[in-house]
């Protein structure tokens, strides 16, 4: 049972997830839900190297943007066949994320890395918005077609549509999720599980640091890339305001508000991020001043994030009701 | 002719902004190094210094003196504050949750600024009228005050660093934690000691750049990589080398953005700070 339960939740996510647009047939709702999952995949990623691999990264956002650019930038400047502009939108972060990844993870740890990426960013950023020509500064790439499976000429479908692209975000996923969990589990995840509890206990037991490190860094990367491509073909566009500050903390908030290392958590956390300025619309200017506000005060008090806190919780409070119950028969007996 | 001037100008331009990253720097190497935190909320100190300072100046129109000493105890009260909320806590946890605390804690303080104010860029009105010409650069009377007041802070602080017995529990609490708890040392008095002081100096710095260039909302953030730009690069060692350092960004700063491209003037701090980091992580100074 236990070792299929991984197929069984993927299973349930899928048959929730399929059932919210016929719920709520509001297209808006569908367009949320997206964005939904187009972040949580991003939150997944970057939960590779916060959750998994235990480091800092506070320019995740930089792959995200990058992705989303190449494939823009290849498919309305230059023509390039949809696939192609795709692979090209995951490979490139992906190579980034290994340069990045190979100069850094020798010696930096922790803050450095932290430092680094956020230095990374920076300079991502600053070339996006001085690389006029290329990227088109501060007005981004527009007119980004949408994806589309054909063949030749036939074409099969064309997700221009919330609905159609929902289910297509959907797939991806449980894609992802799958390939997540299929990393832990392998020799690899369990490698850089040692290391993150005790590298240098690792490294007596001869595990590669850097190149575990460096593969898992890259794969971290590639998938960011992956969603800043479903982001460019969802909205049709690849703006600037991708690289800005304030993703840091969000991506922050949903890795650890939501759940650090858990998969139900960092899609609740994703959900948070999506909903919550909706919800907290009346508030208006007084938004962020309030979600700040919820960011510290889970930092403060929930630290392993809100989902893995209930978790927690309901179990403690399964395990009290059972040893109540075992006891409550002794003390009967006697 | 021409070209000394400009160059006389930057080399000017570079040292003021080189004495606010100084007054930054050696308040976050303080933390730093004695609280041993990832302190994410510095640069909102600096920014309340400056905002606080433009608003007693400009609209409740008061003395200089006044307004620097009034801006400064704010600061430093929140300083406080942010200290006993965001780091008490969270400080036996390691670097994680005391960095997200007071990341959270910069979103708060910035977010109410600018919803309680205005996103509007200030400007504070001369105050110290006068202009002098040296190698055919401008000097204006305010920014040697200011400058002033900046370096007569930075000794003050090396000085008390030194010599005074609060001075030198600092030390000790930055040498070796455990070892000031087993000395008797008041540590956690010590954290906050040095919080509120930071933030201090963050807040004079603010009052500089807020009066010689502008004050916004946001200037923290611009300002906080570059701070631990100058931590890191100095390394974590001596006071007078991360003034050093933080002189020596300023004015290299100023020449780049005059000399090769003033829109990538970040771009080479960044660079500076991504070179240092990968080659030599612990600093240009220290002593391995």
């Amino acid at each position: 049972m236990l070792k299929y339960k991984t197929t069984f939740y993927l299973i349930g996510l899928a048959v929730i997830g399929s059932f919210f647009p016929v719920l709520i047939t509001n297209a808006y709702f569908v367009h949320l839900l997206t964005m939904t999952i187009i972040f949580a995949i991003l939150a997944l990623s970057l939960d590779i190297i916060i959750g998994q691999m235990g480091q800092f990264s506070f320019g995740h956002q930089a792959f995200f943007g990058i992705g989303a650019y190449t494939t823009a930038i290849l498919t309305t400047r230059f023509n390039v066949p949809l696939w192609v502009a795709i692979f090209a939108g995951i490979a490139l972060p992906c190579i980034l994320g290994l340069i990045v990844g190979l100069m850094s993870l020798r010696r930096a740890r922790g803050f450095f890395l932290g430092i680094i990426t956020l230095a990374v960013v920076k300079l991502v950023t600053l070339t996006t918005y001085s690389w006029q020509s290329l990227t088109n500064g501060r007005g981004g790439i527009a007119n980004v077609p949408p994806i589309r499976f054909s063949f030749f000429d036939w074409v099969l479908i064309e997700l221009d549509n919330e609905y159609k692209f929902y289910y297509f975000a959907l797939v991806a996923l449980i894609l992802v999720i799958y390939l997540i969990q299929a990393g832990i589990r392998s020799r690899l995840g369990r490698a850089i599980c040692a290391i993150r509890e005790n590298e240098d206990l690792a490294k007596s037991i001869g595990i590669n640091t850097y190149l575990v490190y460096v593969v898992a860094f890259t794969f971290a990367c590639a998938l960011a890339g992956f969603a800043g491509v479903l982001y460019a073909h969802y909205m049709k566009l690849a703006p600037p305001n991708l690289f800005n500050h304030e993703i840091t903390l969000w991506l922050l908030i949903i890795v650890v508000v939501g759940g650090s290392r858990s998969f139900t958590g960092i899609i609740f956390g994703a959900v948070i991020y999506i909903f919550l300025p909706e919800w907290f619309d009346f508030a208006d200017e007084y938004r962020m001043i309030l979600i700040s506000i919820l960011l510290l005060v889970c930092i403060l008090f929930l630290r392993q994030g809100i989902v893995p806190t209930i978790l927690r919780y309901m179990k403690n409070w399964l395990e009290w009701r059972q040893a109540f119950r075992t006891n409550r028969k002794k003390a009967i007996r006697t | 002719m021409e070209m000394t001037s400009v160059f006389a100008q930057q080399i000017w331009n570079g040292l003021v902004s080189g004495s606010a990253y100084a007054l930054f720097a050696v308040g976050l190497t303080l933390i730093f190094g004695i609280l041993r935190i990832i302190h994410m909320a510095h640069g909102e100190s600096y920014m309340l210094g400056a905002m606080v300072f433009w608003t007693l100046i400009e609209v409740y129109k008061l003395n200089f003196v006044f307004s620097l000493l009034l801006s400064v105890a704010a600061v430093g009260v929140v300083g406080f504050a942010i200290n006993y909320i965001g780091v008490k806590p969270l400080i036996k946890e390691g670097l994680l949750p005391s960095m997200l605390s007071t990341l959270a804690i910069s979103y708060l303080i910035v977010y109410s600024t600018i919803a309680f104010s205005d996103v509007d860029t200030r400007v504070v009105s001369t105050i110290f009228e006068g202009k002098f010409l040296v190698f055919g650069a401008i000097l204006t009377k305010q920014q040697i005050v200011l400058i002033a007041i900046g370096l007569a802070t930075m000794t003050a602080v090396s000085f008390f660093l030194a010599k005074t017995t609060i001075g030198k529990a600092m030390r000790a609490t930055a040498q070796d934690q455990t070892g000031a708890y087993l000395v008797g040392l008041d540590v956690q008095w010590i954290f906050g000691f040095t919080m509120i002081l930071s933030s201090v100096l963050a807040a004079i710095g603010g009052v500089i750049v807020g009066s010689i260039w502008t004050a916004y909302p946001s200037m923290g953030w611009d300002m906080i990589l570059k701070g631990y730009a100058v931590v890191i690069v100095s390394g974590m060692g001596s006071l007078p080398a991360c003034i050093a350092t933080a002189f020596l960004l300023g004015t290299t700063e100023a020449l780049f953005s005059q000399y090769v491209s003033m829109q990538l003037t970040n771009g080479y701090t960044y660079g500076v700070l991504l070179i240092v980091c990968l080659l030599r992580p612990q600093g240009l100074f220290a002593r391995h």
